[in-house]
């Protein structure tokens, strides 16, 4: 009996290296491509970016998404405004949420839209911010890894 | 009696274990919130100035400049370019081309032979059709934008009331 209890007392409790070992991995895995940046995006998630090797600098405070049934500014959709609209008076929303949000002339601003967006639609806005007065606009994309490597 | 102390410390150090549990309940909190708000599709952005309402300085006639404007349009999938002398004055001969949309590579280095050449690029405007997809255009912006000769990339936008 006394030999059969030392027994189970030398028995070693659960092996927690391996797994210790295995969560490291991970989390080197994941700070090595943690980006916060990209959190800040506000980014509907059925959208699909086109690619691009450029990398974005810094992440603006106003982001545009525009895609062909309405534009949502910093995540929200501006109610009214129609992107096929291209009279200048139903584009007032887009003033008025810029006037609210107090930008910047010189602040740069984020425009995302879905690869197959016709063109237009992000051109009519991106002048109407120009109009207003903006001077510099990014166009958030999908940064090619593959690509950039070739070349 | 030394040998027995000396069985009884290697005992006891072979007892003691490294304690991993508070190793375990750190890495248990910042796995699941890395998991949770990492971001595995790497984000890029192509950056273009909008054109101003005032127009630029303006270049005297006389000037004489070996710096070149060029303004590239889009069209569904066909890229024209043309080249200017410097502020867009007078057309230059034989610097007009055509290209494909599909192959951005081409306009490349067509950039890059005007530039190794006698001719220096200043800046560009770009215009696209309203057939043209977002993703043909964000192509060649990023060609344009990428050219390290080229000072500035404007978009040149529909006129606005």
């Amino acid at each position: 009996m006394k030999k059969k209890r030392r027994q189970r007392q030398k028995t070693s409790p659960l092996m927690l290296t391996p797994m210790v070992d295995m969560l490291t991995v991970i989390l080197i895995f994941l700070i090595v491509h943690y980006s916060p940046e990209t959190a800040k995006i506000k980014k509907s998630s059925d959208i699909k970016l086109p690619m691009s090797e450029l990398a974005l600098k810094k992440v603006p405070r106003i982001q545009i998404e525009v895609n062909d049934q309405q534009i949502q500014f910093n995540g929200l959709p501006l109610q009214g405004l129609k992107p096929a609209d291209d009279r200048s008076a139903s584009w007032k929303p887009l003033k008025d949420a810029l006037d609210r949000g107090s930008v910047k002339k010189d602040e740069p601003i984020l425009i995302m839209a879905d690869k197959n967006t016709s063109f237009v639609y992000v051109d009519r806005t991106v002048g109407h911010l120009a109009a207003n007065g903006f001077s510099e606009v990014y166009f958030l994309t999908e940064q090619d890894e593959k690509t950039k490597e070739r070349n | 009696m030394s040998f027995l102390r000396k069985k009884q410390r290697r005992r006891e150090s072979q007892d003691q274990e490294l304690n991993l549990i508070p190793v375990m309940n750190l890495f248990v909190c910042l796995v699941p919130f890395l998991l949770l708000t990492a971001a595995f599709v790497k984000l890029g952005g192509v950056d273009l100035e909008l054109p101003k309402a005032a127009s630029g300085e303006v270049v005297k006639e006389t000037e004489k400049s070996n710096e070149v404007d060029l303004i590239v349009q889009l069209d569904g999938t066909r890229i024209m370019l043309t080249g200017y002398e410097k502020g867009y004055t007078n057309e230059i001969e034989n610097l007009r081309s055509e290209f494909n949309v599909d192959s951005p590579e081409v306009l490349a280095k067509f950039l890059t032979d005007v530039s190794l050449g006698n001719r220096k690029l200043n800046a560009s405007l770009f215009k696209a059709s309203p057939q043209t997809r977002f993703e043909d255009a964000v192509k060649v912006l990023s060609v344009l934008r990428k050219h390290e000769g080229l000072k500035s990339v404007v978009l040149a936008t529909d006129m606005v009331n």
